[in-house]
């Protein structure tokens, strides 16, 4: 499975998409400048700048790069005749769909890094690293801010691969990747706002556990387990990865 | 002992809905064997070529290759197996090179200088750092073969390989695929252009409505008990008046200026004999080749090529 990570890699490092979103994450970053410069908002460090946008990061900006990357890398490459390539090797459909799997996961972890490390650079050049970190009106120590910080930034990438497999489901069933990518911004939209009119369903919609940074927090303090947040996106991402794969094993490659 | 054939086809049938695409297809290619594989559009070529590769399922019949059954052994099966199917499509954002690359990563017994060597002998070295989307038809089908040669094949398919490929490059593609073959390496080949199958394969099957008409050597196919000599003369009907009751002519038609005369085998002297003695002056008596391409025309299409 190595060699179709490396083919994974290789095709979006020499993809000028890759570059696009990486542009566009750093653009979202750098927002909080304008605001605080221009509109003079509020005062940013370098300890809390990362987390300024997170929550527009990974609610929205990252789930839409991912639906355009993940139609295109299954859906685009299946209709042009490329995916069926790989398969005329000796690597079985399971691992195939098995090594996008694990190349989305690790593109996301890129992105939030990328992000996180971009948030740190900005915000401490411009503002200065700061005395503390203040979140939600609660201070910590530097340690655990770059801690809740990390986590947070880290533990984002399980919702959103959850939501990768929810679109790789779309694209081995759906034979175009602007049908894939309309029907999921379609499934996403409908998703957020499904979660601000009804707390009761909350908890059954993916969307709802985008942004880490409150269970994260939370855990930091001491009321709540960190990990119960996270198993619905497990599941939600182990079920759509194995339907994947039962779907792709059968489906005949007439491109 | 017999050898194991490099590709052992046996009863594939598949339909699509409720056409029945192909019906019960069994044929087999040896090691170092050119073959040839003809068919009207639509005839059902390329789904056989996918099924073969494990890309279509097929609703029945089985599939071996170098002795492994696609089905259940396919990773065994496909590992020494070159294709190109259709038109070669490579990711356009690459070089030549790393599109090659893609193929050695997933076969990690193969070293990475074998990428130089099918560059080199495709004549794609000097291309192979060029973004594949600046790349001609030629250029690709080139690329095409390098990528179904990297992994040291025993079989190699190729759809229509000499489609856009210049007249020097034909010369070139048929030279290499004699010069793999005498290495041992089998081809599975189907092609639009008649003439060059010709001359590239030993074995053909024809393939019409999903159902295989025939199979076997060309040289066999082609041996029949008639001839064909063309004669050129002023005076058609009168020559056609002679050979009404000549007891070796099969069959005479007038084609464009000339006519066309099917002979018993040897029987040629006699028919200038006859057309001496019954006065008709004849420019030229001219034997004419069975090809594989009149062949192909009635068998394909019986009596609709007439």
């Amino acid at each position: 499975m190595s060699g179709l990570l490396k083919n994974e890699w290789l095709k979006l490092a020499n993809n000028k998409k890759l570059y696009f979103f990486l542009l566009a994450v750093a653009a979202i970053q750098f927002l909080p400048v304008f605001m605080t410069l221009f509109l003079k908002m509020r005062t940013l460090n370098g300890q809390v700048y990362p987390l300024t946008m997170f929550g527009v990061l990974v609610s929205f900006v990252l789930p839409l790069l991912l639906l355009i990357l993940v139609a295109e890398t299954v859906a685009e490459e299946h209709t042009a005749g490329l995916l069926a390539l790989s398969l005329l090797h000796p690597v079985t459909r399971g691992k195939v769909i098995a090594a996008k799997a694990v190349f989305f996961f690790t593109v996301i972890l890129v992105f939030l890094l990328f992000a996180m490390l971009f948030g740190y650079a900005v915000g401490t050049l411009l503002f200065g690293w700061g005395g503390g970190f203040m979140l939600r009106g609660t201070a910590f120590p530097t340690g655990k801010g770059v801690a809740i910080t990390f986590l947070s930034y880290v533990t984002a990438a399980l919702p959103q691969f959850a939501f990768c497999q929810l679109v790789m489901f779309l694209a081995v069933v759906i034979n175009s990747s602007a049908a894939v990518a309309g029907i999921a911004a379609g499934i996403f939209i409908f998703s957020s706002m499904l979660m601000l009119l009804s707390d009761e369903i909350k908890p059954f919609l993916l969307t709802s556990y985008f942004n880490t940074v409150p269970a994260v927090a939370d855990f930091a303090i001491g009321k709540t387990g960190v990990f119960a947040q996270f198993s619905f996106p497990a599941l939600y991402a182990l079920v759509f990865f194995l339907l994947t794969v039962l779907v792709f094993s059968k489906k005949d490659m007439l491109f | 002992m017999t050898a194991i054939p490099v590709l052992d086809v046996r009863q594939v049938s598949k339909k699509f809905w409720n056409k029945k695409v192909l019906q019960q297809i069994s044929l087999q290619v040896s090691r170092g064997e050119v073959f040839g594989f003809l068919g009207p559009n639509g005839a059902g070529k390329t789904t056989l070529i996918r099924i073969i590769l494990g890309l279509v399922r097929p609703d029945g019949g089985e599939i071996y290759i170098n002795g492994y059954q696609v089905r259940g052994a396919f990773t065994r099966a496909i590992a020494r197996v070159g294709a190109v199917v259709e038109t070669p499509r490579f990711f356009p954002y690459l070089t030549g090179r790393q599109n090659l690359q893609l193929v050695r990563n997933l076969h990690p017994d193969v070293p990475e200088e074998r990428i130089d060597e099918v560059l080199a002998l495709t004549g794609m070295a000097e291309h192979a750092h060029t973004k594949t989307g600046a790349y001609s038809l030629g250029m690709k089908q080139r690329l095409g073969i390098a990528r179904a040669l990297v992994n040291d094949p025993e079989l190699v398919f190729l759809d229509e390989p000499m489609n856009g490929l210049d007249p020097q490059g034909i010369i070139e593609m048929r030279a290499l695929i004699d010069r793999l073959s005498s290495r041992g390496i089998a081809f599975f080949i189907t092609s639009h252009l008649l003439h060059e199958v010709e001359q590239v394969c030993e074995t053909i099957a024809i393939i019409k409505n999903g159902r295989l008409l025939l199979a076997g050597k060309i040289d066999e196919l082609l041996a029949r008990d008639t001839e064909t000599v063309e004669i050129y003369t002023e005076h058609p009907d009168k020559a056609c008046l002679a050979l009404d009751n000549a007891p070796f002519v099969r069959k005479r038609r007038l084609e464009a200026g000339k006519l066309v005369v099917d002979l018993e085998r040897g029987s040629s002297m006699d028919l200038n004999r006859m057309l001496v003695a019954s006065n008709i002056p004849v420019r030229y008596l001219v034997p004419r080749k069975s090809s594989l391409e009149e062949f192909f025309l009635e068998q394909a299409y019986g009596e609709e090529s007439v």
